[in-house]
């Protein structure tokens, strides 16, 4: 019987492919938005990720970078680089500012880190370098490029003008770059001595989980301490919970929008074929065995409609990122298992109508009067 | 006989009906997609449109509310008040900030406000402004959404704070706006006597340009730009966040709905290809082209009764939304209506292409076979 | 001999009150084991509900139909299929194969259908389809064979569950009078060789010459039963028809070689 359903298709090669490829689209849809949303969550960790911290330390109640106001004392820092199993304590200055370059507003993430301090600066430059004498600064190299700067050429920032002395990738996103200065002048013009957070690196043999909840629960400390994992993950969050509805609402349209091809595909492709399903029936085929047929034709175009909607993801990941800079797609094991769940769910309904149609048929319709 | 004409019929109808519903499913996701655009950004200048302000004083080089971080002197706000021609001044100091409600990461846009001058909610739901540097009000829709209500306490940078009243209008799908003290917000900012932005009006009959000017020159290295530029810049800004992926859910549902009505033509051409068969032919050139174009004809109007109900749907749906989350604004825009209802014909012509070449590579004497 | 198959005072209505039709009137019957029964009759006799009841594919408003031990007339709607697809095997006028398999497929199917599996099914197939003169053709989809192939492999299809009748509906209406005479032929050596009963309804004359019994069914009833094979016995037992096919067959093959030697 599956033999048969693969057959029945494989002749009406246009009309499957259609099938196959409507139902790719619709969970495409779902696969789509849900990549793009992981990608975004990526790109905003990026810099946590990178940061080669241990343990990252803001001011009581903040578990977040993107869009938190985090403050601490230059005395929170001191007593964390002083806590047990800590080997450094970096002090970084972080803000959401524009810049000016190329005499465009770009949208930025501002840190002022310290060059001497191990942690807090990039971990690596694909132009230039990463100490930073005073009024200098380290951009984006897309930013860079788009606005046609390089090293040496000048960018405002907070106000003031600053040289280019590095560039970096990867830790930009659609909507925001990241632009390094150091932590000195970022006081400066903010006029303060206050810092957002401090980066942590852990001796070798302390566990980071049990550092960050020491300096949390110090009693004097106005902090929250995190372990890198923690507060990436806590980041990563952020998009997600912000998205769930949407991703909700785009996932059932894909649902029933997916539902609504299969049926369509199946269903027409049994009205053709009526007829000789109408021959089995008055051969002697059971009911249950023509049904065979139908769920073995919607497990085909389901299976091939899932594989292909992945296929697409994984090549929009690799082609878009080349249209649109710093856009990134992520596939997610979750997202994979609710397309796998999606695409079950649509063959079991879809094929309802059609075994409805199979169960319907008058045998004795094939004697022509 | 006619109990099998009628059932053929039925047959027909229930596979128009999914025809359509297809293709009103991809047309009502692209609608829905742009209108929940059109309804995110009369959320976010909100706020701006309902506070009196014709000027905006900000950080320099700061040209959005919501896009970063602004921070001006505690002096500017005098100054501002000293300069001929400005009426009011209301200085607020606000940031995103993320509260954690069981343990759920919402996003919310502080603003401390002096409530005797303004720059606070411009509509309550329930309660009162607040009087002290430890009450808050927080947005209806959120509040409701995380069940706090007038009386409760809610951490805010691990601070308590009583919530004394709920705002309207102050929500967006992104954030929600909370509204405390201005002296509060110092404090939950590390920022004392700090002030974000100023929001400036003009006496009557001040002239708008002198009065820009001597505000230039009393207030040093600040942005000062209208007040719809602000919006604009806003506006702007969120544009560029979700160009991209609205540009490709709305391109993928494009392209489904065309899949479907390529499927309908389709199938169609080939049915009637074969019915004709079964009758007398004679030109058969003439009634391949002739079949096609009814066929093509029935795809546009199937295109046509799916962007209707697709348009119908997207209303319903968006209505649906607004009910069971609050936080959304649906707007469907006339404007858009006309290019969602051209995609769908476009959709229609682009479906009936392969059947046509299939229709003319047609061998006619494969017609007489059976 | 115990009959086959067992018809006993069966109608048919459809319809009721003003507007009832009564398409098979009070019609009894009895079929031996290896006999060829002929239906005829003018359209709208209701040969095709006659047919449709014998076939278990339609109850009759009164009476008994019995195949073998199954009385299938009063049998769970159920438990038809089964009793048609191990006890019956249909023919049909348009052949009615199943576009998309090829020739092996189409009968190896219906044995799949009774529960062999896929490998058994095929080799009886083959079998059935080699005897039939079509192992050249195994992997042919039906659009690619003749008319008289078709129906060939039809009757491989019937045959592929050893049932014990065989009911055929117009099956030379779509064939020229060559292959429809070829078919006929066979489906009465299959007949009398496997000792399967053959129930054809047809209007072709042509090949009344080829049944045991020819019923002329009319308005629902039969009239005229002719039991031609009491009228003419040839001594050692054979009937004329089957003298006169012997003939008939040694003629054309006599025709074809000429043909061949000639064109």
């Amino acid at each position: 019987m599956f033999y048969l359903a693969w057959r029945n298709l494989a002749q009406s090669r246009t009309q499957f492919s259609m099938g196959v490829g409507g139902v790719a689209l619709a969970l495409l849809l779902m696969l789509a938005l849900d990549a793009l949303l992981a990608g975004a969550g990526e790109n905003l960790v990026a810099y946590i990720n990178q940061s080669g911290a241990d343990v990252f330390v803001a001011q009581e109640g903040v578990k977040n970078m993107h869009m938190a106001a985090s403050a601490i004392t230059p005395r929170d820092v001191s007593l964390a680089s002083h806590a047990a199993g800590v080997v450094s304590a970096s002090p970084i200055l972080y803000t959401t500012s524009t810049i000016k370059a190329g005499g465009a507003d770009v949208l930025s993430y501002i840190i002022g880190f310290d060059p001497d301090e191990p942690l807090g600066g990039p971990q690596q430059v694909i132009a230039g370098t990463t100490a930073l004498q005073e009024d200098e600064a380290i951009i984006d190299e897309t930013v860079a490029r788009s606005r046609g700067l390089g090293l040496g050429d000048e960018v405002e920032i907070l106000g003031e003008t600053f040289t280019i002395a590095g560039l970096t990738e990867g830790l930009t996103n659609l909507v925001n770059s990241v632009t390094f200065i150091r932590l000195r002048d970022f006081q400066r013009l903010s006029g303060s001595d206050a810092v957002s957070y401090a980066l942590l690196k852990v001796k070798p043999g302390y566990d980071p989980g049990a550092v960050a909840v020491a300096i949390t629960t110090r009693n004097d400390d106005e902090v929250n301490a995190l372990t890198r994992p923690d507060f990436a993950r806590e980041e990563r969050q952020l998009v997600q919970d912000m998205s769930v509805e949407l991703l909700n609402i785009m996932n059932l349209a894909g649902l029933l929008i997916g539902l609504a091809v299969t049926a369509l595909a199946l269903y027409t492709s049994t009205l053709h074929k009526r007829q000789e399903y109408g021959v089995l029936k008055a051969i002697g085929a059971k009911n249950w065995q023509l049904y065979k047929v139908v769920i073995a034709q919607a497990v085909l175009s389901l299976t091939l409609g899932a594989g292909l909607a992945i296929g697409l993801v994984w090549l929009l990941g690799l082609a878009l990122p080349l249209v649109i800079p710093n856009i990134a797609l992520a596939l997610t094991g979750q997202a994979v298992i609710r397309v796998g769940l999606a695409a079950l769910l649509i063959g079991v309904i879809a094929a309802l109508a059609p075994a409805w149609q199979m169960a319907r048929l008058d045998p004795a319709r094939v004697f022509r009067g | 006989m006619t109990y099998l004409a009628f059932r053929n019929l039925f047959q027909q109808k229930f596979r128009l009906a999914l025809s359509i519903g297809g293709v009103a499913l991809a047309m009502m996701l692209i609608v829905l997609l742009n209108s929940f655009q059109s309804g995110l950004f009369r959320q976010v200048t909100a706020y701006l449109d309902h506070t009196p302000v014709e000027v905006v004083v900000a950080q320099e080089d700061v040209t959005t509310m919501l896009g970063a971080t602004s921070l001006l002197p505690a002096s500017a706000a005098d100054l501002a008040r000293g300069v001929p021609g400005i009426e009011q001044v209301i200085p607020i100091v606000s940031r995103f900030i993320i509260l954690d409600i069981h343990d759920k990461k919402v996003v919310a846009y502080l603003v401390g406000y002096e409530p005797k001058v303004g720059g606070g909610p411009w509509a309550l739901e329930a309660g009162r402004t607040p009087q002290d540097d430890r009450e808050v009000v927080l947005d209806w829709v959120m509040a409701e959404t995380h069940h706090f209500g007038l009386g409760d306490t809610i951490e805010i940078l691990d601070e308590d704070f009583t919530i004394v009243g709920l705002s309207d209008g102050t929500n967006s799908w992104m954030a929600s706006f909370l509204f405390v003290e201005k002296r509060a917000a110092e404090r939950l900012l590390l920022t004392p006597e700090a002030t974000s932005f100023l929001f400036l009006t003009f006496e009557p009959g001040a002239d708008p340009a002198a009065v820009e000017a001597r505000l230039r020159r009393r207030l040093r290295e600040v942005e000062i730009l209208p007040v719809a530029a602000f919006k604009q810049n806003d506006i702007a800004l969120l544009v560029k966040v979700f160009a991209t992926p609205l540009r490709l859910m709305v391109a993928i549902a494009f392209a489904v709905g065309t899949a479907i009505l390529g499927m309908i033509i389709y199938t169609a051409t080939v049915e009637r290809m074969r019915d004709a068969e079964r009758g007398v032919l004679k030109a058969v050139g003439a009634k391949n082209r002739h079949l096609y174009w009814l066929v093509t004809q029935q795809g546009l109007v199937t295109a046509l009764l799916g962007v209707i109900l697709g348009i119908g749907l997207a209303w319903l749906a968006g209505q649906g939304v607004m009910r069971a989350f609050p936080k959304f604004l649906v707007i469907l825009e006339p404007g858009f209506m006309l290019t969602a209802a051209s995609a769908g014909l476009l959709m229609g012509l682009l479906a009936a292409l392969l059947p046509a070449r299939h229709v003319s590579g047609l061998d006619p004497a494969r017609v007489f076979r059976k | 001999m115990e009959p086959i198959m067992h018809v006993q005072n069966v109608t048919r209505r459809f319809g009721s009150g003003s507007t009832e039709v009564i398409a098979v009137r009070d019609v009894s019957l009895s079929v031996a084991p290896g006999e060829v029964v002929l239906i005829m009759g003018p359209s709208g006799s209701g040969k095709t509900t006659l047919l449709s009841m014998l076939g278990g594919l339609l109850k009759p408003s009164s009476g008994r139909i019995q195949i073998g031990p199954d009385e299938i007339s009063a049998m769970d709607e159920r438990r038809l299929p089964e009793v048609r697809l191990r006890r019956i095997g249909f023919i049909f006028q348009d052949f009615n194969l199943l576009s998309a398999l090829s020739c092996l497929d189409n009968v190896a199917i219906v044995a799949q259908l009774a529960g062999l599996s896929p490998s058994q099914a095929r080799q009886r197939a083959r079998q059935l389809l080699e005897q039939l003169g079509l192992g050249h053709r195994l992997s042919f989809l039906p659009e690619k064979l003749s008319g008289g192939e078709k129906q060939r492999v039809a009757i491989a299809r019937a045959l592929v569950n050893r049932p014990d009748l065989i009911m055929a509906d117009e099956p030379t209406a779509n064939l020229d009078s060559q292959h429809g005479h070829e078919i006929m032929r066979l489906l009465r050596r299959i007949a009398k060789e496997e000792q399967r009963s053959v129930i054809i309804v047809s209007h072709d004359q042509r090949i009344k010459d080829i049944a045991d019994r020819v019923l002329w069914l009319e308005d629902g009833q039969f009239k005229d039963i002719v039991d031609r094979a009491d009228e003419w016995r040839l001594p050692g037992g054979g009937s004329e028809i089957d003298a006169y096919q012997w003939l008939c067959e040694k003629t054309s093959n006599i025709v074809r070689l000429a043909a061949g030697v000639v064109g």
